[in-house]
């Protein structure tokens, strides 16, 4: 990208850029719209990703295949519960110099990379998974005593396995705060699972190619910046963040009745941030509160906490962000037979 | 062309459209507040025993409400521009149209994109694509009231009738017979008699207890008898009148017919048949006492005491001892249903003017209720 581009220039390089990284991960992906368009909005935006899928749907080929499109440095951590914070910022060793004298190094731990992949993250100690807290805050690290910054762009792509709870530990709220968006993975459809073995008979590697560099991101980052949001949508994001606390005077009822905790303002930057580069992908130059409502249940469904007659009921944070929006908006809510969640979050992205 | 002209003029046919909208969903509140404040007006009217229906008022009331609804729906549903924006962008355009309005004063590059965006997908949008929104609840609302309006017409005042102490049908027969009398009394250029007449109408009309009409009665007896005193009123025309006044205070109180008199009697010499009468002096049927007395009363009849006389001197009579209570102070019986009507106009002035104490108006009230059982 040519710093003289001019902005029309910027944005048609963005959507082709965007194009074709999609494209490019297409080839190793089958299906996952929602987690594929998620993961490289959230990259975007500089926002970090917690993936969730049972496994086998291709949660760390997803992450690979992005680092290998865009040509970032990727590192993974495979999060086990004797993880030590260590492990993952790194740590100052003691080490023989050229003339045999002691010497203290900082050994940089996998943190120190563009893409961490953070399997199964919740397998490690809140001690470990809090080790992660600054970095993918502040895009720092501290350890022995000394501050390091991470090179940009910097992402941290977490997965977690709904399943198999046994010896996990549940992510802090103020960990799962700092993921711009919770993505699922879903089970793929019969189709879709024929075209997975077709694809993978050859090989095992994945075959996205180089598409553009970490430069080029942050460039595309910095287009999507120029991208006006309204009064009007920005209230409305809030409005939507504010109407998930039941502790508000004038929740709604759905509210009250579903949820014990709201999601943080972080929620509304993520609604706005994430709308932007939503709309440019859209074609459009303005955000809209469709943009709001494609992204409401990747960024809220980690952030707000059912109550305990919900849970029971068998009802998802899913469902109730769609019946607030529903109120929001003032449409009439669904009745009958709920449809599916899975079937929605594959429409999640889907443009009209 | 200037850049708001042109973001005005690219929204000014949907505009448009939306205040012909407007104005369809004001008439049909203009219609409902019409229709509802018709009946209303009508009913009222037949309830308060005014027919009212057909007549001006009622056009007038709805009119005037249908009309102040009419414009202040208008105002209502009067799209503003961002209003009409927010319903273009419901089409499908997502927000472009709002936003373009919003940043028509932005004076960086993405906005002119955005507007040019936003203007290439309003061109493509069909002004017909908007649809006026009327909701079910309207249309009831509106046929509710008119099919109301059309009822109150149709129901016959009768269901509204009063009970009046259960003497329904007498009290039509009363309020006739007043009626006819006034209209008489007007023909007849007997004004002021027919005001009084009319008076004493409005008055029962508003009336559901007998005894009340019974003292409105006597007021009206009075104020008769004043007519005549301050030369307002023939003789002739005031006794006539106190005729009816008289036969309407009788049927309310349920007394029989007077048996027919035979003789020159005038009226006054009925009046005079009280119980007791051979004691107090007179001569027969159709005389007066001469210099009988009744108890608090003139001594009435003609100048040579035959108790003869015209109907006016007989009238004469009656001026100076209509209201004064005739009973026989022998037997020390006292005729009620003669004397009620003046006692109880009394009580019911006293008891307007204050002149009751409290602590006897109950006893006072229950006493009179007590008589009319």
């Amino acid at each position: 990208m040519n710093n003289d581009w001019s902005m029309e220039e910027r944005i048609k390089y963005f959507s082709r850029q965007y194009g074709a990284v999609r494209a490019e991960i297409a080839k190793d992906i089958v299906g996952q719209d929602e987690a594929v368009d998620g993961t490289l909005i959230a990259m975007i935006a500089g926002g970090n990703v917690l993936l969730e899928g049972v496994p086998g749907t291709g949660k760390t080929r997803l992450v690979r295949s992005a680092a290998r499109t865009l040509d970032l440095m990727f590192s993974r951590i495979q999060f086990t519960p004797d993880l030590m914070p260590a492990d993952v910022t790194g740590a100052n060793i003691i080490e023989k110099d050229e003339r045999g004298n002691n010497v203290q190094r900082f050994a940089a731990g996998p943190i120190f990379s563009n893409i961490v992949l953070a399997d199964e993250i919740n397998r490690a100690t809140p001690k470990t998974q809090s080790a992660l807290l600054e970095a993918m805050q502040e895009h720092r690290v501290t350890a022995g005593g000394r501050t390091w910054v991470l090179m940009e762009p910097f992402f941290v792509l977490a997965t977690q396995n709904p399943i198999e709870q046994d010896g996990t530990y549940v992510l802090p709220e103020a960990q799962t705060d700092r993921f711009m968006f919770k993505l699922l993975m879903t089970f793929p459809d019969e189709a879709e699972l024929c075209r997975i073995v077709r694809l993978t008979q050859d090989t095992q590697e994945e075959r996205a190619e180089r598409i553009m560099n970490g430069e080029e991101l942050l460039a595309m980052r910095e287009t999507a910046k120029q991208i006006p949001v309204i009064d009007e949508v920005v209230e409305y994001a809030a409005r939507l963040v504010a109407a998930t606390h039941p502790e508000l005077d004038g929740a709604p009822e759905t509210t009250k009745k579903e949820l014990r905790f709201g999601a943080s303002p972080r929620a509304v930057q993520a609604l706005i941030s994430g709308g932007r580069i939503l709309a440019l992908t859209d074609g459009r130059y303005n955000v809209s509160r469709d943009d709001v409502d494609a992204l409401s249940c990747p960024v809220l469904r980690h952030r707000v906490k059912l109550t305990y007659d919900s849970i029971m009921r068998g009802r998802t944070p899913d469902e109730v962000i769609r019946a607030l929006i529903d109120e929001l908006r003032g449409k009439r809510p669904k009745t009958g037979k709920t449809e599916d969640a899975e079937k929605q979050n594959r429409r999640i992205f889907t443009r009209a | 062309m200037t850049r708001t002209s042109l973001i005005t003029g690219s929204i000014r046919p949907f505009r448009l459209r939306l205040t012909l909208f407007a104005a369809l969903r004001a008439f049909l509140a203009a219609l409902t507040a019409g229709g509802f404040v018709f009946a209303a007006v009508t009913l009222g009217s037949k309830i308060a025993e005014r027919e009212a229906d057909g007549e001006k008022i009622v056009w007038f009331a709805a009119g005037a409400a249908a009309v102040v609804t009419l414009i202040a729906a208008f105002l209502v549903f009067l799209p503003s521009r961002t209003e009409t924006a927010r319903q273009i962008d419901a089409l499908g355009l997502k927000d472009r149209t709002l936003s373009m309005l919003a940043l028509r004063d932005y004076p960086f590059e993405i906005a002119d994109l955005q507007r040019e965006d936003a203007l290439r997908h309003l061109g493509a949008v069909k002004v017909s694509r908007l649809r006026v929104k009327i909701g079910a609840l309207s249309v009831v609302l509106v046929l509710i009231a008119l099919l109301t309006a059309a009822a109150s017409v149709l129901v016959p005042s009768s269901w509204f009738a009063r009970e009046r102490d259960g003497m329904g049908e007498t009290w039509e027969q009363v309020m006739e017979m007043l009626r006819e009398e006034r209209d008489r009394l007007a023909e007849a250029g007997e004004n002021r008699l027919a005001g009084e007449m009319d008076e004493l109408i409005r008055e029962l009309e508003n009336t559901d207890s007998i005894l009340r009409a019974v003292g409105e009665i006597s007021d009206a007896e009075e104020g008769v008898k004043d007519a005549a005193r301050e030369g307002d009123a023939s003789r002739g025309a005031m006794n006539e009148a106190l005729d009816v006044l008289e036969e309407a205070r009788r049927l309310l109180l349920g007394e029989e017919e007077p048996p027919e008199e035979e003789g020159e009697g005038t009226e006054g010499e009925e009046m005079l048949l009280v119980p007791g009468e051979g004691e107090q002096g007179m001569e027969g049927p159709g005389d007066f006492p001469g210099e009988g007395e009744v108890p608090g009363g003139e001594p009435g009849g003609n100048e040579d005491g035959s108790g003869r006389g015209s109907g006016e001197e007989g009238g004469e009579e009656r001026l100076s001892r209509m209201t004064e209570p005739v009973y026989d102070p022998i037997s020390g019986t006292v005729p009620y249903g003669e004397v009620f009507s003046a006692y109880y106009s009394d009580y019911l002035r006293d008891a307007q003017n204050g002149g009751i104490p409290y602590e006897v108006s109950g006893a006072a009230r229950s006493y009179f209720e007590d008589l009319d059982r």
